[in-house]
Parts: structure tokens; C-alpha cells; sequence
């Protein structure tokens, strides 16, 4: 088996070769390393590529509003695209301001660098564009604005790319609670959820509805996978709020990918333990970047026996990465164990890490403790 | 109604993530000259005991804490004008509290200060990115009791250990008690770089702070 053979029986739940390991293949882009020697010997050892950060299938275009993002440099003002390129890597503002025919709304963001990470202000109480009643009308006008078309150049292009060192994911927008997260932040979801229930709702069903047109098109786009980057955390979308606003959405989502035969795969890598029992009973297929114990509150084991039928893509927690390369192997083949014999089982990486040299030292122990324990089936240890 | 009723009733409401029903006890509490800071301690005090252990049991979870810290506050403001004087007021110590260098993630802290302050400490809060000199100065200038750092993700952790560097080659890391909290860190972390407690959860790390200064 190629790696993305190896990936794809395991979301296709039948058996691989060994359990797949993989890596986003963006980070290393970014990082300017996929063509780095040392990462091109790993893929030849069997290290996957995962591609679900970038790549869409669909266009979309709002015809009556506007986005103008700005970036803001502090005293880098310059003439020059080199100093403009040179300054997008430090520290920034970046300041947005929507413009429809209804009323404006603004969010500002402090990045610290060049990340992928940053697509909406996550952290910043004064950062999100929902602040009050009068921005729930803006973005909702917004969303019912949205007209989407298929578009297919991408996801082929970089299909070509990976080859068969791995697989390229649809990106899909999160599902609606998870949206609604990033337009105005937890606590603000907390308290009109409390106190201002019909508005949230009204909000809520506008962009669930627009959604599904995304997921109608990627479920005919030539994707194999669909990734939704949803960051389920339980602290922050509590079991109540799952059952209600996510499990339909999941559901609905994964029947219109399932008629067209694609993986539905949904990134969750916060504390899913009061969680996992809504999760079983999700149409989902793929639960990605599971996060374990010592940063999840789920152990693999858990995970396995209450997901039946769902393939879990565990993350490997960052801070083993730390203790060195004993603790990296231990902690690998704990995994494995764990995941024994390894039926709809794969590991990854899926956080950011200190440095890329960090990830050079760790990432090879990984995979060659993987090549040694985790032929499949595994036997228990 | 008595009292302990109006208490009950606010207790009941603020349980329930009731703010109408919370603002109407404690404006009830007023028209029937309870004394604010009894009120306090037998309603607000007690709910937020019972919000905390329902969290701390994981039948509350954040949406919950935001709500409950938001029915506190619009409490408190039906409350403070009929205080008078400041005599009754707990001061159970200081608090400096931040996130580490470059860590943005500040809703756990949030939930500490918030948890802090009403339990009777001050709090300094130094929000989020804070790196160590600024931790070094404030712990030199304010002389608090405890020092709270947050880290969320593994790529900041160091950026704790150095703060508690630099609190040792400033002579004072004697002078304060520090507790870490946050998802990656673990008893052994804290225990590597010298710190005195970790932090579970928000109403572990209070519990612990409390008990430093024997509350």
C-alpha cells in the first residue's frame, strides 16, 4: 500500500497495511519544508500528508457586500512589497469591516505572525464581528447573501501535488453552533443563548440552511473526504448545547455526503468526554485530531469502545513531544496499544509545535516506532 | 417573605441561568431592607458555591459560568448603592493573574479572576500575552499574595518556566505563592520548573489559593 492508499482504507473502514501516521501538509508548506530532504525521506518511510486546511469547492461571492481587510504594522509603513511581505510575518492588527446594505460590522485581530490559524479573530473580547443585536442583522444579511458555485481547480491541483503520498480534503465551513462561536465568541454565545434565545435561533437556522448548499456542492465536487475544522471543545459547546445545535446539523450534513460516497470528517480536538455519547450518535464518520489524555479528557480506549463505527484520527499530544525521544516512543506505542488491533484507527499531527526543527527531531521516532508496532493487526502488548 | 426566602429564590434563579428572576430577588431584598452585604453572603456567595461545584462536577460548563458571572454582575449593581460603608468587605488577599508570553487564550484566566474576586480577593489582572519582566515588576511593585499563570498550548509552556526564572533571578520568587493552570500542563511541569500548585480547573485553583491564605 502507497500512503494514501493506507489512509483511505482506514476512512473507508477496512484494513491497512500498518496504521497510517500523518502530518497537514499546509504547516510544512507554509514552513517552506515539503521539499525539505529530510521530510521527503519520511514520506518515503510511509509519513502521510493531510491536506484539510485550504483547499474548497466552491466559490463564493456576495453581490450586495463588501470585506475590506487591512492589515495594520505598527511603525512598518513601507513603499515596498518586500517590506510589506517581510512585515506580514511579525506581529500585526488586522482590522476587518464588513459593509452590506443593512449596517457595517468591524472586528480587529493581534496576530503575532504569519499563521494559518488566523482566519477570524478568536481570542479578542472586542474581536469578533458580532457585538451587539445590530450585527446579528449584518451578518445575517450576509449569509442569505452568499451565493455559492462549484469549483474544482484547487482540490484537483493539489490532488496532482500530493500524488500518492496522501489525501486532500474539502473545506467546509464549521457547523453552525461552531460558526456562531467565532462571530461573537464564547461568552456572547453563552449570553444570548441565555437571554436572547429566539434571535440566536433565528441566526442559527440562516446559517445552518446556507451551509447545506456548501455541502451539497462539495458532496458532488471530486473530493474523496470533507473536512469540517469544527474545534469541538466540551467547556465551550456543552453536552446541552451539542445534542441541540450540532447533532442535526452533523446528521443532516453527513446524509448529503454519504448519498455521494464521501467521508464526512469533523475535527474535534478539545475535551469530548461529556460529549462522546451525543458524538456515537452523529452520522460523522471520521472524528479527527482526537485529543487524548494528558491534553483530552478521553482516553483512545474509551474513544474505541463507544465510537464503534466511527475511524478516529488521534492526535499526538504535544506536550510528550517535549520530554524527548524515549518519551516519544513510549507514548507511541501506548497509542498503539491502545488502538490494538488498529481497526479504523490513524494518528497525526495536527497542533502547532515550538519550531519545525522540534517536529524534525520527534516526527521520524514517531513513525519509525510506528513501522516497528503498528503493522496491522496489532497484537496486544 | 423572609430572608431566607428572597436568598432561595435568587439562589434558585441564578441555578437556573434566571437573570430576571435574580435581579427581581435582589431587588426584593432591597424594598425589604435586607442588608446588602448579608444578602451577599446568603444568596450571591452561596449560589456561586453551588455554580462552582456543578462545575467543578462537569453538570456546568462554560456557557453556565459566563451566564452565572453575568447575573452576578447585574446584581451586584442592584446591590452596591445601598451599601454603606466598606467595613464588612472580605479581603481575603492579592492576586496578580495573566497569560504567558504569547499566549492569547484568556477565557480560563477569566473564569479564575472572575471566581477570585468573588470569593473576597483583589485581583490584578494583567490579561493575556504577558511576558515575564512584566510579571517580575508587578510581583515586585504589588507584593501579592499568589501568582496565576495561564498557558493553553504546549508552544507557551516555556514561556512559564521562564517567568519563574526570572522570578528566582530577581530575588523574589520567595515572596509570592505560584499557581499554573492550563490544559497542557501537568503536576510533573509544574513541579519541573518550581512553581507551588497546578491548577485543575478555575475552582481548584481557587480552592488552593483560598487555602494558602487560610480562608
Amino acid at each position: 500500500m502507497n500512503n494514501k492508499d493506507r489512509i483511505l482504507a482506514v476512512l473507508h473502514r477496512e484494513a491497512p497495511d500498518i496504521i497510517p501516521f500523518s502530518i497537514y501538509f499546509e504547516t510544512l508548506q507554509l514552513a517552506g519544508l515539503a521539499v525539505y530532504e529530510p521530510w521527503r525521506k519520511l514520506l518515503d518511510k510511509g509519513l502521510c500528508l493531510h491536506a484539510p486546511l485550504v483547499t474548497q469547492t466552491h466559490k463564493v461571492n456576495c453581490p450586495n457586500a463588501t470585506m475590506d481587510i487591512t492589515h495594520q504594522y505598527g511603525n512598518r509603513t513601507s513603499w515596498s512589497p518586500a517590506d510589506i511581505l517581510i512585515a506580514m510575518e511579525g506581529p500585526h492588527d488586522i482590522l476587518g469591516k464588513l459593509s452590506t446594505p443593512v449596517g457595517e460590522a468591524t472586528f480587529k485581530a493581534s496576530v503575532k505572525g504569519l499563521d494559518m490559524s488566523v482566519q477570524l479573530p478568536w481570542f479578542q473580547e472586542d474581536g469578533y464581528f458580532i457585538k451587539d443585536f445590530k450585527d446579528y442583522e449584518v451578518i445575517k444579511y450576509l449569509i442569505e447573501d452568499a451565493e455559492y458555485t462549484p469549483y474544482y481547480d484547487d482540490i484537483k491541483e493539489l490532488q496532482m501535488i500530493l500524488g500518492n503520498f496522501g489525501i486532500v480534503d474539502s473545506l467546509v465551513p464549521k457547523s453552525p453552533l461552531q460558526s456562531l462561536i467565532m462571530l461573537m465568541g464564547p461568552k456572547k454565545l453563552a449570553l444570548d443563548y441565555y437571554m436572547h434565545q429566539k434571535e440566536f435561533d433565528d441566526l442559527y437556522r440562516a446559517i445552518y440552511k446556507k451551509q447545506l448548499e456548501i455541502y451539497k456542492i462539495a458532496a458532488e465536487s471530486p473530493a474523496e473526504v470533507i473536512w469540517a475544522p469544527d474545534n469541538v471543545t466540551s467547556l465551550i459547546t456543552s453536552p446541552k448545547l451539542f445534542e441541540k445545535y450540532n447533532v442535526p446539523f452533523y446528521n443532516e450534513a453527513a446524509d448529503i455526503l454519504h448519498k455521494h460516497d464521501k467521508i464526512y470528517i469533523v475535527h474535534m480536538d478539545g475535551t469530548l468526554k461529556h460529549l462522546a455519547e451525543l458524538i456515537a450518535k452523529t452520522h460523522i464518520d471520521v472524528i479527527e485530531s482526537f485529543t487524548h489524555p494528558p491534553v483530552g479528557d478521553l482516553t483512545i480506549t474509551e474513544a474505541k469502545k463507544l465510537w464503534k463505527d466511527k475511524v478516529i484520527w488521534a492526535n499526538f499530544p504535544e506536550p510528550v513531544s517535549m520530554q524527548g525521544p524515549k518519551a516519544v516512543r513510549v507514548k507511541t506505542i501506548e497509542m498503539l496499544n491502545d488502538a490494538a488491533p488498529g481497526d479504523n484507527f490513524l494518528m497525526g499531527i495536527s497542533e502547532g509545535f515550538p519550531s519545525f526543527q522540534h517536529m524534525l527531531k520527534f516526527v521520524p521516532t514517531i513513525l519509525k516506532t510506528i513501522n516497528k508496532f503498528g503493522k496491522y493487526p496489532i497484537p496486544k502488548m | 417573605m423572609t430572608k431566607e426566602k428572597i436568598a432561595e429564590d435568587f439562589i434558585n434563579a441564578a441555578v437556573n441561568m434566571d437573570i430576571k428572576s435574580a435581579k427581581g430577588a435582589c431587588k426584593e431584598a432591597i424594598a425589604k431592607g435586607i442588608d446588602p452585604y448579608e444578602f451577599i453572603e446568603m444568596a450571591i456567595t452561596k449560589a456561586l458555591t453551588i455554580i462552582g461545584d456543578k462545575f467543578e462536577n462537569e453538570e456546568f460548563f462554560l456557557p453556565e459560568l459566563f451566564m452565572a458571572a453575568e447575573i452576578v454582575k447585574k446584581s451586584m449593581k442592584i446591590l452596591e448603592p445601598h451599601i454603606k460603608g466598606s467595613g464588612k468587605k472580605k479581603n481575603l488577599g492579592k492576586v496578580v493573574i495573566g497569560t504567558a508570553k504569547s499566549d492569547m487564550h484568556d477565557i480560563g484566566k477569566n473564569i479564575v479572576s472572575f471566581f477570585l474576586e468573588a470569593e473576597g480577593f483583589e485581583v490584578i489582572d494583567l490579561g493575556v500575552d504577558v511576558p515575564a519582566e512584566k510579571f517580575v515588576d508587578v510581583v515586585r511593585n504589588e507584593k501579592p499574595d499568589i501568582l496565576a499563570i495561564s498557558a493553553l498550548i504546549t508552544l507557551t509552556m516555556p514561556e512559564v518556566s521562564n517567568t519563574m526564572k526570572a522570578l528566582e533571578n530577581a530575588n523574589i520568587r520567595n515572596q509570592v505563592k505560584v499557581i499554573i493552570g492550563g490544559a497542557p500542563i501537568t503536576q510533573e511541569f509544574v513541579e519541573d520548573i518550581g512553581a507551588d500548585a497546578l491548577a485543575l480547573n478555575a475552582i481548584d485553583g481557587v480552592k488552593k489559593c483560598k487555602r494558602w491564605v487560610g480562608a
